[in-house]
């Protein structure tokens, strides 16, 4: 995969480079310099016919809409990473700390039952148990 | 206030197990019970049919697994993906379960550059710019696709008579597309330079006075060389 987008890459920047000497030429055209308009035209379309043949080639692989959004601002798409990964990060502690809070909240709550239901809660734990070895 | 009546237990059957369990002082009270119970709302435990109150059996309606109920798989059968789930929750590191540390400390730990030109530092034009300013967007692509599925061929020699040019300068207007962005200079070596020549700023006011005069004069003599190729440019065509 990496290989198959590096191909495309240097066809891509290849197919730059020519669109770029082409401007160069029109910009301040001279008569001797229509043969190498020529060739560079059909250079272009050579460009062309490589890269839609790279496309066959990675039909797989997918790239987020969001990403669009950055690169037509005008910023670094390696920035949508980073803010997935910090977005990430940031919900995992979130949920790492309700998990924390309701595990709290339960031996809290099977203590004072304990001590409100002592006969209910020894059957129940005797039940996990038993739900524990099953499962073991 | 329930009185003779019995409620349908519609829900609670499922709490109650069909096959009772063959160990267990638990189980000694599945065998008794044979017709749901009823429902008291008056916050008495539920009755049997012998009259005896069954405060054991409410407990059990804070159990998910019911001790002695089969699975469908098996009694220790746990399908992988189930066993996986049940494993993997928020209280984990997932960035560190997936194997990500090294992606999040290359993105994160280091600090990225802002624009997109020091992504595709090899790009040339100005491509800092946002893309909705020429019409040169790539949502404009997704929402407007262009013809596709079409055959590419090279040019004949009668197509190729269209790309046939008038000499002489674009407009002014379109120059534009064809300018670089100014080179970044790095000024790191000159401050630290700076830094350390405090004292003798007299002199180095001097050296900039003297490297700006050569400066112009290379700047005038590349001037002069380009007005000369232009003029011989200009000689040929007219003698042709």
């Amino acid at each position: 995969m990496a290989e198959k987008l590096e191909q495309l890459e240097q066809h891509l920047e290849q197919f730059i480079e020519n669109t770029r000497q082409m401007g160069i030429i029109v910009s301040d055209f001279q008569p001797q310099g229509q043969p190498v308009l020529n060739q560079k035209i059909h250079a272009m379309i050579t460009g062309m016919q490589e890269i839609d043949r790279c496309k066959a080639q990675l039909q797989d692989v997918q790239v987020p809409l969001e990403v669009f959004e950055y690169i037509d601002q005008g910023r670094n798409p390696q920035l949508y990473t980073k803010d997935c990964m910090e977005k990430s990060l940031a919900k995992n502690e979130q949920v790492k700390g309700k998990i924390d809070a309701l595990k709290k909240f339960r031996s809290q709550l099977m203590l004072e039952l304990d001590k409100v239901f002592p006969e209910e809660i020894a059957k129940y734990k005797a039940a996990r148990e038993i739900v524990k070895e099953e499962h073991t | 206030m329930a009185g003779d009546e019995r409620w349908n237990y519609g829900n609670m059957d499922m709490y109650l197990p069909q096959n009772p369990p063959s160990s267990g002082a638990i189980s000694q009270n599945y065998n008794q019970q044979t017709e749901p119970l009823p429902h008291r709302t008056d916050g008495e435990p539920p009755v049997t049919q012998n009259g005896q109150a069954t405060h054991e059996d409410s407990a059990f309606y804070l159990l998910k697994d019911m001790p002695g109920i089969p699975r469908p798989g098996g009694p220790h059968h746990v399908s992988p993906g189930a066993q996986a789930a049940v494993d993997i929750t928020g209280s984990v590191n997932l960035i560190q379960h997936h194997g990500l540390e090294h992606s999040f400390h290359k993105f994160c730990g280091k600090k990225v550059k802002e624009p997109l030109s020091n992504f595709l530092p090899n790009l040339p034009g100005f491509i800092d710019t946002p893309g909705l300013q020429d019409g040169s967007s790539l949502r404009s692509l997704i929402e407007k696709p262009p013809i596709v599925g079409k055959e590419l061929y090279q040019l004949s020699g009668p197509q190729l008579q269209g790309f046939r040019l008038h000499p002489g300068p674009i407009p002014e207007q379109y120059r534009l597309l064809h300018q670089q962005p100014p080179a970044k200079k790095k000024h790191k070596n000159k401050k630290h330079k700076r830094e350390h020549n405090g004292g003798a700023s007299s002199t180095a006011s001097g050296e900039k006075e003297k490297k700006t005069k050569k400066q112009k004069k290379h700047e005038d003599s590349e001037k002069k060389e380009k007005k000369k190729k232009k003029d011989k440019k200009k000689k040929k065509t007219g003698s042709t």
